[in-house]
């Protein structure tokens, strides 16, 4: 599991970048905008209305990404669970509910395990992990010893990051009954510095 | 023999040790309850000043089919490395409802996690520290694998590295030896040494639970 490089990291938060603007609504406002303004710029020749139709369109273009860069960071840091269930004894992933996002609670309990991926540019780290209020999601070891977690307000936090790559496992399970708590719930892992949203699932109990 | 299962317990206000009061409820019922210091049996025990208190109850387990069974539990609450054991000699079908009843009949607010929230690299260098391996077993991407089975990844590199999902492993003091198993975030002793239960308990504390 060696260090990431610095390229490695760059490239993997300019990815996680790009995949968050290109999930919000300013980016398709602006991309139309921006591609509209330029395409109308073809038709004119007064180079004072080039410029100004042409210098529109990038100058949205670029406040949209600029904008959403600022309020989106740090990009730094990605997370990647799957969850799992003990089958005989033995745990086993459940790949299909990761590709749907969605985690069974089955005999009382899942347990998501995955990776968290810092970028070599990071000193710190915070994670917020939030659930619907029937369900509990406990992390079942702290990752490093460096790090810091709040069991009480569900925060895994470091001040001071030598590690750039390392495993978690969060345990969730209803403190209900299915007949008092119900069936659908939720779990989301977010920057605790920006709240964007890193990790969700819908949880679904399915015990009887 | 019995067996100690280990968790981490969180205490809000004064500590525990000035305020408690367990009272019996419908399912439990207080035998005693004891308070007393520690006597370090490792070295560099970091933990020499906290409050130990000891405790026993009967729980009643409830059944559908049957009118259910009285159990006794023995257990421990460490107060400087937030240390909570429950000790059997029965298995239960839950130790969760167990682990339940009692915080309910402590009235002020204890909590008792389901897990050690000890860290990862900590564990494995406690687990480094025992005299034999019989196994242990990690995730990769949600798969259990024993340790020196992973795909691509040599043995010394897993360890500290991936997330344990359980692992057994013997300690020998002496001509005592002690088992011990760390499974889903909790930690079994078994042991017939009369302190060997103590023993593993401080080793635990002052490689996993200590403040680094």
């Amino acid at each position: 599991m060696g260090d990431l490089s610095r390229w490695h990291s760059l490239t993997q938060s300019f990815q996680n970048f790009v995949d968050y603007y290109r999930g919000t609504n300013i980016s398709y406002a602006a991309i139309t905008v921006s591609t509209i303004l330029f395409g109308v710029n073809g038709f004119f020749s007064p180079v004072w209305i080039r410029f100004f139709l042409g210098g529109g369109a990038v100058t949205i273009f670029s406040l949209s990404v600029i904008y959403k860069y600022w309020e989106g960071k740090p990009f730094g840091v990605s997370v990647d669970t799957t969850p799992s269930h003990l089958v005989d004894g033995n745990r086993q992933p459940d790949k299909m509910g990761e590709r749907r996002d969605i985690a069974l609670i089955q005999n009382g309990e899942v347990l998501l395990h995955g990776n968290v991926l810092l970028s070599r540019f990071s000193d710190q780290f915070v994670l917020n992990i939030d659930s619907s209020e029937d369900i509990n999601a406990e992390l079942r070891a702290i990752p490093r010893s460096e790090h810091d977690y709040n069991p009480r307000t569900n925060v895994l936090k470091c001040d001071n990051v030598t590690e750039y790559e390392f495993p978690i496992t969060i345990e969730v399970f209803p403190n209900r009954s299915v007949a008092e708590g119900g069936r659908y719930f939720w779990l989301e892992i977010s920057d605790g510095r920006s709240s964007r949203l890193l990790e969700k699932f819908d949880v679904i109990n399915v015990d009887p | 023999m019995a067996v100690s299962n280990l968790r981490r317990a969180d205490t809000v206000g004064p500590s525990l040790a000035e305020r408690i009061e367990i009272s019996s409820g419908a399912q439990l019922s207080i035998q005693s309850l004891i308070f007393e210091g520690v006597e370090p049996l490792v070295e560099d025990y970091p933990f020499s000043d906290q409050q130990i208190i000891r405790g026993s109850f009967l729980y009643d387990e409830p059944s559908e089919y049957t009118s259910g069974r009285e159990i006794d539990v023995d257990f421990e609450y460490r107060s400087g490395s937030q240390l909570f054991i429950l000790e059997l000699d029965t298995d239960v079908r839950s130790l969760d409802s167990v682990v339940q009843s009692l915080t309910e009949a402590i009235p002020q607010e204890f909590i008792i996690y389901r897990n050690l929230h000890a860290p990862e690299d900590a564990l494995w260098s406690f687990l480094e520290h025992a005299d034999r391996i019989l196994e242990i077993d990690i995730l990769d991407e949600g798969q259990e694998v024993p340790y020196d089975e992973v795909e691509g990844v040599p043995r010394e590199e897993v360890i500290g590295n991936f997330a344990i999902e359980k692992a057994e492993v013997g300690f020998n003091v002496e001509e005592h030896s002690i088992m011990v198993r760390y499974q889903g975030g909790d930690l079994q002793i078994n042991s017939d040494w009369e302190y060997g239960r103590e023993y593993i308990i401080q080793i635990f504390e002052r490689e996993v639970l200590a403040d680094a």
